[in-house]
């Protein structure tokens, strides 16, 4: 039996459990941070620029419009009392990916990442639910 | 190349690295250490907040050979985070902060860090919600001002009118006939009008373009007679009571537009704005002057001429008459004059006929003159024992008469009779009748005398000298000339004690790599540190590039910016100058054969990057005439105020390379090669024969990108490139490196750090 993926913030925030757990396989794409160049004569030169990280491609399907945006109110931008909603963390937790925050996932791995994402894209289906992506960014070194 | 510490060297020279680019803002609010990531502190390396989102390439040698070097880039900063970075800069005036570029590679020891450049926060910086633009400029900009601290009455109270504005001279080397402004004059003015020797008031013009007098009483010169004021009347001051003949001198007579100056026992002209080694002769007018002046080498750190007197020339005309000679022949002229008739009023008279003839200036014809005289009279009773005659007599002349028969009752009688006279003068006819002898009783019928008339022949008997007529009087006064231009020789700077400059303690500073280190300290606000040991290594290629070494003798005479002259100075003596921020480095631009500082090959050029284009036609120079030793009392910066030209050597005819010439016609540059440093025939045949050598040809410019490990070429270098493909073939040649290109990489754009290299065929 998997868990809820849960995204947790810190003290004072409400935590984001989704009802619906992400679609698998879920993608994950480790990055060096290396920029590599090579000279006429064969020669390897291999810069590493930044540090080791992963990004996470999680997709929703079937997402329930509570998960989504569930007592966010987009005139004022804020989210209710107790609740927690996707797009409320889009906006106001991650800070549109400049914040950390911990991402729980279905086996109970818990990460360190950020939204790497400069816009959340989401369809609504025919259910009333809403599918769609999120990348998540994992700092390792 | 530059030099770089072991350490570091180590790290660059890996394939494999963590290199990255660290930014110090020394901001008012604080310093703030960013880069393009997150870098912890450790030990002494303070933590650098990775906000970088953008490096731009950091350009070194861009604008050409002389150019001062100068780097600059762009960054663009994140400026989202909790305190966004616009907010630092707007804490305080962010344009000249400066920002300090360093080299880094993680696990290197913080310390070993490589500057790459200092700069300062240049305009215009743009911020936006998410970024922040900034543009940097080379450090050194700082420094740039505007060189020549100008002449002002603040400074100089008793300032010519004409020296104020000009700029206090800057001197190198050793120079002939600099003009010096005079800082104090003293008073002068012209007369307005005519004065007696005897009067005690005059009236000087007093127009602006003049210089004050001082309060009276004081004294003026006017000609050769000094004049004492004592009272300069009211304002405007210019109606003076006066006492003639003041220090023994002679009350004259002034013509109006007479200059009157003021008598000081110190006159003092400035020959620079600072001490220097040494002042040769002095001239007024262009006339040496061997007395009446005091050589101030540093009075109060200028150099000065003080003079005990106005120099007074008295000008004089030496006439020169040509004698020649022109002949009288000899020959005879004649001239009748004519007296009135004239009726005897009793018997017995008289009658004088005076000053009948005065002709004078005869005798230097040393004619030879005769007279004849006419007389013709009426009604004359010629009784017995009469003696009726007639004479010419005068001054000058024995009398000469003629007489008439006695008892020949009532007659007319008429006579001719002459005398002959050696000069001219004045003399008389005189028609007499002596005794009574020519009575007439009847009033009705007295005698009288119808017609007289004397003919007078002169005779230039000889050929005459126009010698003999004329005096040689020797030279004559035609201007008395007070003051004039000053101009002396004068050796410049002097190096200090410690022969900081030139190595040798007190010696002249006329090595362009010792002038340009100088100016760089004394007039662009530099340190002695900031100065490298290229400078030396300079100094030995320029005293070994000709006979006597490259030499400088110039002036700084007018404002200008310093920027400028260091590119003119280093245009003059083949000399590249670059500055990062911190320290100056200075390069020697070297002749064939070249010693390459380093062979480049594909093992170190990035694949696929090498471009070749060449410099084509605007670049060519085949002919060229290099203006020099500059005549600084002409004022202006033109050919015409140049004394030498140098337009032909027995390598390069005045025509040009002639291979070049004939494949490309003749190329020059678009201004004239005005080099106002240079005075040495050598040193600017040299600088001739350097710049069409180098670029009488059209050449290849080659552009290719090289990793970090390649970090110490800098613009200047020689290198060889070891590279031939099917496409180029770069080998066999030399290449000098132009612009240096860092750009450092990017692990979001998966750039690894890269250099790009433009370097040109020599």
């Amino acid at each position: 039996m998997m868990a809820d993926t849960v995204f947790t913030a810190g003290a004072g925030v409400t935590p984001l459990s989704f009802s619906v757990n992400p679609c698998y396989p879920v993608r994950v794409c480790l990055n060096s941070g290396v920029a590599r160049g090579v000279s006429e004569g064969g020669t390897e030169y291999a810069y590493r620029k930044g540090p080791l990280y992963a990004l996470h491609f999680i997709r929703f399907e079937g997402l329930p419009s509570s998960d989504y945006d569930g007592g966010y109110d987009y005139v004022t931008g804020l989210q209710g009392a107790g609740t927690q909603s996707l797009v409320n963390w889009f906006v106001n937790v991650s800070q549109a990916g400049s914040g950390t925050f911990t991402y729980t996932d279905p086996f109970g791995k818990a990460r360190t990442v950020s939204l790497a994402d400069d816009k959340l894209e989401f369809s609504l289906t025919d259910k009333g639910s809403y599918d769609g992506a999120i990348t998540l960014k994992e700092i390792l070194s | 190349m530059k030099t770089l510490n072991a350490n570091f060297t180590a790290y660059k020279n890996y394939k494999t690295s963590a290199p990255v680019t660290l930014a110090v803002f020394h901001l008012t609010g604080g310093v703030q250490y960013v880069s393009d990531r997150d870098v912890a502190a450790s030990g002494d390396m303070p933590a650098y907040m990775g906000l970088i989102t953008s490096w731009g390439g950091i350009t070194e040698g861009a604008g050409g050979p002389y150019r001062v070097g100068l780097s600059e880039t762009a960054i663009e900063i994140a400026n989202t985070a909790s305190s966004p970075f616009s907010g630092l800069l707007d804490g305080g005036d962010p344009e000249g902060a400066e920002v300090e570029l360093f080299q880094w590679f993680e696990g290197m020891s913080y310390s070993d860090k490589m500057p790459i450049g200092k700069y300062v926060i240049s305009s215009p910086v743009v911020a936006t919600e998410t970024s922040v633009r900034i543009r940097l400029v080379s450090g050194f900009v700082k420094r740039n001002r505007i060189v020549g601290r100008a002449i002002g009455l603040d400074e100089y109270p008793g300032a010519d009118p004409d020296s104020v504005g000009r700029v206090e001279s800057i001197v190198y080397g050793s120079l002939t006939n600099l003009p010096c402004p005079a800082v104090v004059a003293g008073g002068y003015s012209t007369l307005i009008s005519d004065i007696t020797a005897a009067a005690t008031s005059l009236e000087i013009s007093g127009s602006a373009c003049e210089a004050a007098f001082p309060a009276a009483p004081f004294t003026v010169q006017v000609d050769k007679e000094q004049l004492r004021v004592t009272s300069k009347g009211a304002s405007p001051y210019r109606v003076w009571t006066v006492t003639r003949g003041y220090g023994g001198t002679t009350a004259a007579v002034h013509k109006k537009g007479a200059r009157a100056w003021e008598v000081r026992s110190d006159y003092t002209f400035l020959v620079a704005g600072h001490p220097v080694k040494s002042i040769g002769d002095v001239y007024v007018g262009g006339v040496r002057v061997t007395s009446g002046v005091t050589k101030k080498t540093n009075d109060s750190g200028k150099a000065k001429l003080v003079f005990s007197d106005r120099f007074t020339l008295e000008k004089s005309v030496d006439l020169s008459v040509s004698q020649g000679s022109h002949g009288h022949a000899a020959g005879t002229s004649s001239k009748r004059f004519y007296g009135s008739p004239f009726t005897m009023t009793g018997a017995g008279q008289n009658h004088w006929y005076t000053d009948c003839c005065s002709v004078n200036a005869g005798a230097n014809l040393g004619a030879i003159i005769s007279v004849t005289l006419h007389v013709t009279m009426r009604d004359v009773l010629i009784q017995a024992g009469s003696d009726p005659q007639f004479h010419i007599r005068g001054t000058g002349l024995s009398d000469t008469s003629t007489h008439f028969p006695a008892n020949q009752g009532y007659q007319s009688i008429s006579r001719s009779f002459g005398t002959t006279i050696s000069s001219w003068g004045t003399w008389n006819i005189d028609c007499e009748a002596a005794s009574g002898l020519m009575d007439q009783t009847s009033p009705a019928s007295y005698p009288a005398i119808d017609e007289v008339y004397w003919d007078v022949e002169y005779t230039s008997n000889t050929s005459s000298d126009a010698a003999a007529g004329v005096t040689l009087s020797g030279n004559s006064a035609a201007d008395m000339v007070v003051g004039g231009p000053v101009t002396c020789n004068v050796d410049g700077y002097a190096d200090d004690g410690s022969g900081t400059y030139t190595g040798a303690p007190n010696a002249l500073i006329e090595n362009p790599a010792d002038v340009i280190r100088h100016f760089l300290v004394n007039q662009m606000g530099m340190t002695a540190s900031e100065v490298d040991a290229s400078f030396t290594v300079a100094r030995a290629a320029l005293s070994g590039a000709v006979s006597g070494g490259y030499k400088f003798a110039g002036a700084i005479t007018k404002a200008a910016d310093g920027l400028g002259l260091l590119e003119e100075l280093s245009s003059q003596s083949r000399l590249r100058l670059s500055h990062d921020g911190y320290s100056a480095r200075l390069r020697f631009m070297s002749s064939p054969p070249f010693a390459p500082v380093k062979s480049i090959d594909p093992s170190i050029i990035k694949m696929d990057s090498v471009r070749v284009t060449r410099t084509g036609r605007d670049e060519l120079i085949n002919k060229l005439d290099i203006h020099y030793r500059r005549d600084y009392t002409k004022g202006g910066n033109q050919p015409g105020d140049y004394m030498s030209l140098a337009c032909a050597s027995a390598l390069y005819p005045r025509e040009g390379d002639p291979a070049s010439v004939a494949a490309y016609g003749p190329r020059t540059l678009k201004r004239p090669c005005l080099f106002g440093f240079v005075s040495g025939d050598a040193v600017a045949q040299d600088l001739r024969e350097f710049c069409i050598t180098r670029y009488k040809y059209v050449k290849r410019r080659v552009t290719f990108t090289i990793y970090l490990d390649n970090l110490e070429l800098e613009p200047g270098d020689v290198i060889g490139i070891e590279y031939a493909s099917p496409a180029f073939d770069l080998t066999g040649s030399v290449y000098t490196v132009e612009v240096v290109t860092l750009t450092p990489g990017s692990a979001v754009r998966s750039r690894p750090d890269e250099i790009l290299i433009q370097a040109r065929e020599v």
